[in-house]
């Protein structure tokens, strides 16, 4: 193939993926938003004692409190039924 | 100084497109989540022009050194992989208690064993691993989409059959870090990487009669515009997978991790098509289902991802070297739809790929990125074989 077509290919490909992420990103709920200070004064507690990394979106901080630490036996293991742990493929660890 | 532009021709429309691209998505994530996430977005940017610009490939690498014994590849991994161990190890090992984070740990057994062999053929039939079919589809190489598309049926079908790989014998997750303190761990894996060093040295030079240099690089330009425009010498390379590597895991609290954000795009597809994914055993509990459940943009696996791609597409465009004329033969066809579906099935069973298993699981002083090592080399011998076969070389 010649570069030219190539480069629609690609073209073609990354744009079909975006209209993809787009979709999924609009029929999916996001995170709900926290109004104010408090919300902000919230987060920032959160971020600071989130056991494992620093914010939202961490599969390991679900559970605020949870020790998610190196030690095996914490949720963040691979405990059947916790939520950070066992399936593999968990970014949290396990992959 | 000199010309920073002096033998390349970057593509700048590709250029151009892809660096507002980039900025785009980076405000659109700050918008809808975080600056965690637009920081793990630009980490991949930031990797993926790195594993482009330094072409860090693990499958070219190994298949060198299968067939010939060039080891250039094969060292710039150990050499990541000593860099990372001397970073993550004390970490991992909690000398900052307040620091949390979580090293790659998996279960050491039969699935492991599996999937790293199947993973293994895989490279070599696909042509790319987890990291290298990313940077080269980022790269406009057509042949690597197919794989790629196939990667991810194969991850997606890996999630469906997981529970019953993971009935198979185990010896569960060992940690050395946990086993014997951090320090002596550090200390014995370093010895362990050093003398696979040397080893895979001696075995060049035995036989080629020289041994290749990790400082060689084709380019004669500025160091400024080699960062720029490429290529890069392999221990560049390995040195900023190394730093962007420890970013993530400070920022992202858990390891640099690829295959599972394949599953979890298979998964929404088929969702979208009308399948249940919530019934399968595997997509029903825990983070799976959560990230099920919530946009794809807010799984950092699947943003660093993205950035990769579009850090490739940058770094391939200011190299001039953006989607490359190539033929694709029968064979090759054939060979990137089987070696995609073994790399995500293998991937699946394996607990991640050559980044989320191998590179992670022993920057974590983890059994399991050894044992994947092993096995996983192995399936690149087979795979070799296979290249053979169907007359891929």
């Amino acid at each position: 193939m010649k570069q030219n077509q190539n480069r629609w290919i690609m073209g073609g490909a990354i744009g079909l993926a975006t209209v993809a992420v787009a979709l999924d990103h609009t029929r999916h709920k996001l995170p709900d938003p926290q109004p104010g200070d408090q919300a902000i004064h919230e987060q920032y507690v959160d971020e600071d004692m989130a056991p494992c990394g620093i914010g939202s979106g961490n599969p390991c901080g679900l559970d605020v409190g949870n020790p998610c630490g190196f030690d095996t036996s914490n949720p963040c293991g691979f405990d059947t039924g916790n939520p950070c742990g066992f399936d593999a493929g968990n970014p949290c660890g396990f992959e | 100084m000199s010309s920073i532009t002096s033998n390349v021709k970057p593509d700048t429309t590709v250029t151009i497109l892809t660096s507002i691209a980039i900025i785009i998505v980076a405000v659109l994530l700050q918008n809808a989540f975080a600056s965690k996430q637009v920081l793990l977005f630009l980490i991949g940017a930031g990797l993926g022009i790195s594993l482009y610009h330094a072409s860090f490939g693990f499958t070219g690498g190994w298949r060198n050194f299968i067939r010939e014994r060039r080891s250039a590849g094969i060292r710039a991994q150990l050499l990541l992989f000593a860099i990372c161990t001397v970073l993550f190890f004390p970490i991992l090992g909690e000398i900052f208690p307040q620091l949390s984070v979580q090293g790659a740990n998996a279960p050491v057994g039969v699935s492991i064993m599996i999937g790293s062999f199947l993973f293994g053929i895989g490279m070599q039939l696909g042509g790319g691993c987890g990291s290298g079919t990313l940077f080269t589809v980022g790269g406009g190489h057509v042949r690597m989409l197919i794989t790629l598309c196939f990667f991810i049926v194969g991850a997606f079908i890996g999630s469906m059959h997981l529970h019953w790989w993971l009935s198979l014998p185990s010896i569960g997750s060992i940690s050395f870090i946990q086993l014997l303190g951090w320090i002596p761990a550090l200390l014995i894996q370093l010895g362990v990487l050093a003398a696979l060093y040397v080893t895979v040295i001696k075995m060049e030079a035995n036989r080629n009669k020289e041994v290749a240099d990790l400082r060689s690089n084709e380019s004669n330009d500025s160091v400024s515009a080699k960062l720029i425009f490429g290529p890069w010498p392999l221990w560049w390379g390995a040195i900023s997978l190394a730093i962007l590597s420890f970013i993530t895991l400070l920022v992202a609290g858990h390891t640099w991790s690829i295959t599972f954000a394949f599953g979890l795009w298979g998964a929404k597809i088929w969702d979208a098509l009308g399948g249940n994914v919530a019934a399968l055993p595997y997509w029903s509990s825990g983070y799976p289902s959560l990230a099920l459940e919530q946009s794809v943009l807010a799984d950092t696996t699947s943003l660093m991802n993205f950035g990769i791609i579009l850090g490739a597409v940058l770094a391939a465009a200011l190299a001039g070297k953006f989607a490359p004329e190539s033929k694709i033969k029968w064979n090759g066809l054939v060979s990137a739809v089987i070696g995609g579906l073994l790399l995500g099935y293998g991937a699946r069973l394996a607990f991640g790929c050559n980044i989320g298993a191998l590179f992670a699981g022993i920057s974590s002083g983890s059994l399991h990125g050894w044992l994947w090592l092993v096995t996983g080399f192995i399936g690149n011998i087979v795979g070799v074989r296979f290249r053979s076969l169907l007359k891929l070389d």
